[in-house]
């Protein structure tokens, strides 16, 4: 019988390779946290700069931004139209998503689901700056014809960014509607109950966590979009006018967190003016940790869902 | 005993309850699929006609106020940009997410990992634009350039990597590994000769959908890499001592700056059909590989 020899050299190689590259696989890893950390420290620290030349009282609740002029660095109305944008673009996506997701998941046929999935998929897909065109050049010109304004205003971003935050939505929201246990669904439908009212007295209330997700996630989606909305919201620096006359706000031009960031950076010299975006940046910054905390206090544990891309 | 009593006015209004529920989630449906070809269907009316020219495509663009050249530059830069980042993004994220799958020991830093992968997927572009620029434009000296846009670009499909390397590496049977282990071969080896292959077409998706975010990622480079348009792009050159960065546009930032001027509107749709057209492409073959990799999973 032949002997095996064990070439101590060889192995000698191959067990330190192997150790070696466990190492690196453990440092590939933590390059995220190392990232996150980096992220995190670098727009604070370059936003907490700011506050040598304005108060935080007066750069979050200051109504005047003259970053330029007078040196005024207050974001306040940027902070009331990101929400504004946000919650309006919510109220539309939110329940045309959810619908959508109960069809795709309940009732519609494979071939129907084989048509609509892939299209969520490719509106994921399609960049930002191309539902800004499409906005630019259709939503605000409609917008115009409706009424004797620029057309460029709050319900443009709204009306683009809920289009945009759609494949969010629905696509967690179908998870969790698939999610809820068969037996749920027939021990309602053995009651006598028709496909609606399973759907909506069963269905629903059993997925509501997961749904709950796809909208905080999509929020923060929202939140954080900058170019689309930068391209159909007119950029302005004051506060929106609230009254009736403009639909209260809708049709006003305004500026959010983000578009003050991108709309700015092509002229902020280094100093008070480029700190004061970063410290925007900061400010945003916040309100993302802060949905981000709400999903993994009260969402993660009761619907654990994987993050979405 | 109590009879049940049926009461048809009630059964009727349950019925037609029902009809006009599901005839709305049946409209929500289809209304999605409708927006969706009406977007793509607008952008492509008024810009496939100058997408389709030789000349737009394969002219540099002359940077004047009509702009009558054409996206080649763009192209170029376009094409580096996912070079660069790919080429930092992939190793390091197929790296993690080995770890994660293969070796990471339930412990406390593998729960931090895990969290900062999340969060960094939470985090809107604007905001690795602004870390880009203080940490690789300002700090690290890279000026506005492709280099650190491709860099923060990075970071930014990082989590996308990782997150679908790890799918694939955890859908490769475990019998694959314990046969291969059994033969004797060590643990590194069993990964790069066994589970890798395997997994390979899930990884690929993960790479193919990190470009399709490269593509359309505009917030970052503007705040990165700025926006030269009549510059041959370079991602490192070789005049400086060690290396000069230059500013350059990719297709997504010329689309922003074309649309936002009313002189060249007509042109951005060009550029949108051209980008949605490598979209399109991108997504039909994810479908391809996901579809082929689904039969030779389940035979």
């Amino acid at each position: 019988m032949q002997k095996y020899f064990i070439q101590k050299e060889k192995r000698f190689w191959t067990n330190l390779v192997n150790n070696l590259m466990g190492q690196v696989f453990f440092l590939s890893a933590f390059i995220a946290v190392l990232s996150l950390f980096l992220i995190t420290a670098y727009v604070f620290y370059n936003g907490i700069q700011v506050f040598k030349v304005v108060s935080l009282k007066d750069f979050i609740f200051g109504f005047e931004w003259e970053p330029v002029t007078r040196k005024l660095f207050g974001i306040f109305p940027m902070i009331i139209t990101s929400f504004y944008v946000t919650i309006g673009a919510l109220m539309l996506s939110a329940p045309l998503g959810i619908a959508c997701a109960v069809f795709l998941a309940e009732i519609a046929p494979l071939s129907a689901q084989q048509i609509i999935r892939p299209a969520v998929q490719l509106l994921a897909g399609i960049p930002s700056v191309i539902f800004g065109l499409f906005g630019l050049s259709f939503i605000v010109p409609l917008i115009q014809t409706f009424a004797e304004v620029a057309g460029l205003s709050i319900l443009a971003a709204i009306i683009i960014l809920s289009v945009m935050i759609l494949p969010t939505i629905i696509s967690i929201s179908e998870d969790a509607i698939r999610a809820v246990p068969k037996e749920l669904k027939e021990s309602s439908i053995a009651l006598g109950t028709t496909k609606w009212q399973t759907i909506y007295g069963a269905i629903l209330p059993a997925s509501s966590s997961g749904l709950m997700t796809a909208i905080t996630l999509s929020l923060g989606r929202a939140f954080g979009e900058a170019m689309a909305v930068k391209m159909v919201i007119g950029n302005t620096q004051t506060m929106p006018d609230f009254s009736p006359d403009t639909l209260f706000g809708l049709l006003s031009l305004a500026r959010t967190l983000t578009t003050n960031i991108i709309g700015d950076i092509e002229y902020a010299e280094p100093g008070p003016h480029l700190q004061s975006l970063f410290a925007t940046g900061a400010i945003l910054f916040i309100f993302i940790i802060f949905t981000n905390a709400i999903y993994y206090l009260f969402l993660k544990k009761a619907y654990g869902v994987r993050r979405a891309q | 005993m109590q009879r049940v009593q049926f009461d048809k006015g009630n059964i009727l209004r349950i019925q037609t309850e029902q009809k006009i529920a599901l005839g709305t989630l049946w409209f929500s449906g289809w209304l999605i699929v409708t927006v969706l070809i009406f977007i793509i269907g607008y952008i492509f009316y008024f810009g496939l006609p100058t997408a389709l020219s030789f000349h737009y495509l394969f002219s540099p663009p002359d940077g004047g106020r009509y702009d009558t050249g054409g996206i080649l530059y763009q192209l170029i830069s376009t094409l580096y940009l996912i070079f660069g980042a790919i080429a930092v993004a992939a190793p390091i994220g197929i790296s993690a997410a080995i770890y994660l799958t293969e070796y990471a020991p339930q412990n406390a830093i593998t729960k931090l990992i895990g969290f900062a992968i999340e969060n960094l997927a939470g985090i809107p572009s604007i905001i690795y634009g602004l870390f880009g620029l203080a940490f690789f434009v300002i700090f690290l000296k890279f000026e506005y350039s492709l280099l650190a846009g491709a860099l923060t670009v990075a970071i930014m499909v990082l989590p996308v990597i990782i997150r679908t390397s790890e799918e694939a590496l955890l859908s490769v049977p475990q019998r694959l590994r314990q046969s291969s282990l059994a033969l004797g071969v060590n643990k590194w080896q069993t990964i790069a000769n066994v589970v890798l292959p395997s997994a390979f077409p899930g990884i690929l998706t993960g790479i193919l959908l990190s470009i399709g975010r490269i593509i359309g990622e505009s917030a970052i480079l503007i705040l990165a890499a700025g926006g030269s348009i009549t510059a041959m792009p370079s991602l490192i050159s070789s005049d400086y001592p060690y290396f000069l960065p230059e500013s350059a546009r990719t297709l997504a930032v010329h689309l922003y700056y074309q649309a936002t001027s009313y002189d060249t509107r007509g042109k951005a749709f060009a550029t949108g059909v051209v980008l949605i057209l490598i979209v399109l492409f991108l997504n039909f073959s994810i479908t391809q590989i996901s579809k082929s990799y689904r039969k030779r999973f389940l035979s």
